[in-house]
C-alpha cells in the first residue's frame, strides 16, 4: 500500500493535476473568504464553509478521473494485479493519495482561521469542525470518483460522470423539490418516496451541520459509511473484472 | 515447478482457452507458440493471476494462484504483452516503485536494481522519463521490471516484439542467460525464436494444445514424411501425368511457374519411400528435363502447419496456407540463388 500511495501522490505533482487541484481550491476559497468573511465583516466561517464545497464539483474529478481508468488503458494494472499485493491495498493506496492532496489544500486554507484569530475572535473549535466537514465530505466524493474511474478506460468519461454526480449531490438540496405536489392522491407514496430520496442525496444538508460548527453523529456516520461503501465497491469491481 | 491443468477461459460464448494442460520443469525455458489470437496471452494472464480461469487450476511452486495468490505471485515476474510502464516516471524511479510494490527485501535495493539494469542494458537511460524512451528500451525496462526481486519464474509475453534485429539477438541471449537459474515461460509467434531459445515447445492453436515436445523432437516426428521440390522444364500437364505414373507418391502440389518454361512441384511421398531415382527415370523417358530437385527440410514452420493441419476446425483454409507458405519459402530461395 505504501508503495502505491507514494507513487500516486508523486504522480499528482509530476502532472499538473495536483497543482491545479490545490490552486483551484485556494483561489475559490480565497474568493469565498473575501466575500463571506472580509466583506461581510464577520469572523464566523459558516457561510465560507457552505460555499467552499461547490469547488468539489470541478476539483474532485481532477483527483479521481485517472485513478483506475488510466491504469486499465495503459495496461499498468497488469503490474499491480500480478504483484503480491491485495486489491484492497491498491485501492486504499490510491484513495489515501487523493485524500492527501485534499488535506494539503485544507492545510493551506487554515491560514484564514489564523488571520481571523489575529484580527478578531473567531469560534476556533466550531471553525475546525467546518474543516473536518470538508475533509469528510471530500473523502466521500473522492471515493465516489474513484469508483467511477473503475467503470471506464477513458479519463474524460470518468471526469464528466464524476462531475455530474458531485453536482447532483451538492445542488439537489438547493432546488427545493417537492414531489408530493406532482404525485398526489394514489401516488402520494411515490411523491413521499422521491422526497425521501432527494433528502438522502442532499449531502450539502449534512455538510451544513459541520459548517455551523456542530458535530452531529448522523452526518459523520453518513459521510464515513458512504466513503467505506464506495471504497468497498471499487475493490469489488476490480476483483470481479478478473472473472469476466 | 508450474502445473497448468485443464485450463478453460470463456468470454461469453467464445472459448479463448479450451482445456490447456502442461507442466514446466524447474529451470526450463518453455515456449508457447501459436498464431495471434491462439490464447497465449490469455493463458499467461491466467497463470499470473491477472485473469481468473472459467475452469482449471494453475499451481506455481506448489501454490495455487487462486487459493494462495500472495505466495504464488511472489514467485513470478511477469512481462505482459504491453510493458506496464508509468510514463511519468524515470526508469530508476519506476524500478524502485516495483521493488517496493513487490515487497522485496532480499538485497540492498540500489545494488539489486543496478545489477538488473546492467543485465538488460538500460543503465544509460536510468534517469530518463519512460515516456521519452524508444520502444526497444521500453521493452527492456519491462523485462527489468519482471526481474525485480529475482523471482523463480519469469513469464514473458512476446518479449522481443517491436525490437530491431540487434536488440532481438541481445534480448534472446539475456533470456538464455536467465534460463540458467530461472524457470522461463515465453510466448511467441516467431518460430525461429522459440527454436533458438526454448528447451520445450507448447504449440497452441485455437485455444487448444496442438503439440508439446522439444523443438528437435517435433522436427524428427514429422520429418518421416519425405517432401521434395522439383523444377521441370516443360508443360505442366505432361509433367503431372508423368509424375502420377510413379508409385509411392502421396501428393503432388503444383507451385506454378517460377522460371520461363518451367514448372515447380512439391512432391510428398509415402513414409519411408524414396522415389527420387524413379522420378528421374520417368522424367527422362518423357523428355522432361529436371532442372532441380531438392528435399525440403522441415523447420518449425512446417511443423506448426503440420500440427495445426490436423486440427479439423481449420482444415478448410490450411491447404491454401500450406501452398502459400511454400511459395514464399521458394521465392526466398530463388533470391538467394540469384
Amino acid at each position: 500500500m505504501k508503495a502505491i500511495f507514494k507513487r500516486e501522490f508523486n504522480a499528482y505533482f509530476k502532472t499538473p493535476l495536483g497543482y491545479i487541484f490545490i490552486g483551484l481550491f485556494i483561489c475559490f476559497s480565497s474568493l469565498m473568504f473575501f466575500t463571506y468573511n472580509l466583506s461581510a465583516k464577520t469572523s464566523i466561517m459558516t457561510d465560507y464553509f457552505t460555499h467552499i464545497s461547490y469547488i468539489f464539483i470541478v476539483a474532485v474529478p481532477l483527483l479521481t478521473m485517472k485513478m483506475f481508468s488510466e491504469e486499465r488503458r495503459l495496461k499498468t494494472d497488469q503490474l499491480l494485479l500480478t504483484s503480491p499485493v491485495k486489491v484492497t491495498d491498491i485501492v486504499l493506496g490510491k484513495f489515501l493519495s487523493g485524500m492527501s492532496v485534499l488535506a494539503v489544500s485544507i492545510v493551506f486554507s487554515l491560514v484564514y482561521l489564523i488571520v481571523l484569530s489575529i484580527y478578531g475572535n473567531p469560534p476556533v473549535i466550531q471553525s475546525l469542525a467546518g474543516y473536518l466537514g470538508i475533509l469528510l465530505y471530500g473523502a466521500m466524493l473522492i471515493a465516489i470518483g474513484m469508483f467511477v474511474s473503475t467503470l471506464t478506460q477513458h479519463q474524460v468519461i470518468a471526469a464528466v460522470s464524476t462531475m455530474a454526480i458531485v453536482a447532483v449531490l451538492s445542488l439537489v438540496g438547493s432546488a427545493n423539490f417537492d414531489f408530493t405536489g406532482a404525485f398526489n392522491g394514489n401516488l402520494l407514496f411515490l411523491g413521499k418516496f422521491l422526497n425521501g430520496a432527494v433528502d438522502f442525496l442532499d449531502t450539502n444538508a449534512r455538510f451544513y451541520d459541520f459548517a455551523k460548527g456542530t458535530l452531529n453523529l448522523v452526518p459523520i456516520v453518513y459521510f464515513i459509511s458512504l466513503t467505506v461503501l464506495f471504497v468497498v465497491l471499487t475493490v469489488r469491481v476490480i476483483e470481479r473484472r478478473r472473472w469476466r | 515447478m508450474i502445473e497448468v491443468k485443464n485450463l478453460v477461459k470463456k468470454y461469453g460464448p467464445k472459448c479463448a482457452v479450451d482445456d490447456i494442460s502442461f507442466t514446466v520443469r524447474d529451470g526450463e525455458i518453455l515456449g508457447l507458440l501459436g498464431p495471434n489470437g491462439a490464447g497465449k496471452s490469455t493463458t499467461m494472464n491466467i497463470m499470473t493471476g491477472y485473469l481468473s480461469a472459467t475452469n482449471g487450476t494453475v499451481t506455481i511452486a506448489g501454490h495455487d494462484i487462486l487459493d494462495e495468490p500472495m505466495e504464488a505471485k511472489k514467485q513470478i515476474g511477469y512481462l505482459p504483452e504491453i510493458p506496464p510502464l508509468y510514463n511519468d516516471m524515470t526508469v530508476l524511479e519506476y524500478l524502485r516503485f516495483v521493488y517496493d510494490l513487490k515487497g522485496v527485501n532480499e538485497k540492498k535495493r540500489d545494488k539489486h536494481l543496478n545489477e538488473i539494469m546492467d543485465t538488460v542494458k538500460v543503465t544509460d537511460v536510468k534517469n530518463r522519463i519512460i515516456a521519452n524512451l524508444s520502444k526497444g528500451y521500453k521493452q527492456r525496462v519491462g523485462l527489468a521490471q519482471a526481474m525485480v526481486g529475482n523471482p523463480e519464474v519469469l513469464i514473458l509475453d512476446e518479449p522481443t516484439v517491436g525490437l530491431d534485429p540487434m536488440q532481438i539477438i541481445e534480448i534472446r541471449s539475456v533470456i538464455k542467460k536467465l534460463g540458467k537459474n530461472h524457470t522461463v515461460i515465453l510466448s511467441s509467434h516467431i518460430l525461429q525464436e522459440v527454436q533458438a531459445i526454448c528447451d520445450r515447445v507448447v504449440i497452441i492453436n485455437n485455444g487448444k494444445v496442438a503439440a508439446i515436445d522439444t523443438p528437435s523432437n517435433l522436427a524428427r516426428t514429422i520429418s518421416n514424411e519425405n517432401k521434395f521440390m522439383l523444377r521441370i522444364a516443360g508443360d505442366e500437364r505432361e509433367a503431372l501425368d508423368a509424375l502420377e505414373s510413379v508409385n509411392g507418391i502421396r501428393q503432388i502440389k503444383s507451385l506454378g511457374r517460377k522460371e520461363k518454361n518451367t514448372i515447380d512441384f512439391i512432391v510428398e511421398t509415402l513414409p519411408n519411400v524414396d522415389v527420387r531415382a524413379q522420378v528421374f527415370k520417368v522424367m527422362a523417358d518423357n523428355n522432361l528435363p529436371i532442372l532441380s530437385m531438392q528435399t525440403v527440410d522441415l523447420s518449425l514452420e512446417d511443423i506448426f502447419i503440420e500440427v495445426t493441419e490436423n486440427d479439423k476446425q481449420i482444415a478448410s483454409d490450411v491447404d491454401e496456407r500450406d501452398i502459400e507458405f511454400v511459395q514464399i519459402k521458394e521465392e526466398k530461395k530463388d533470391e538467394g540463388n540469384i
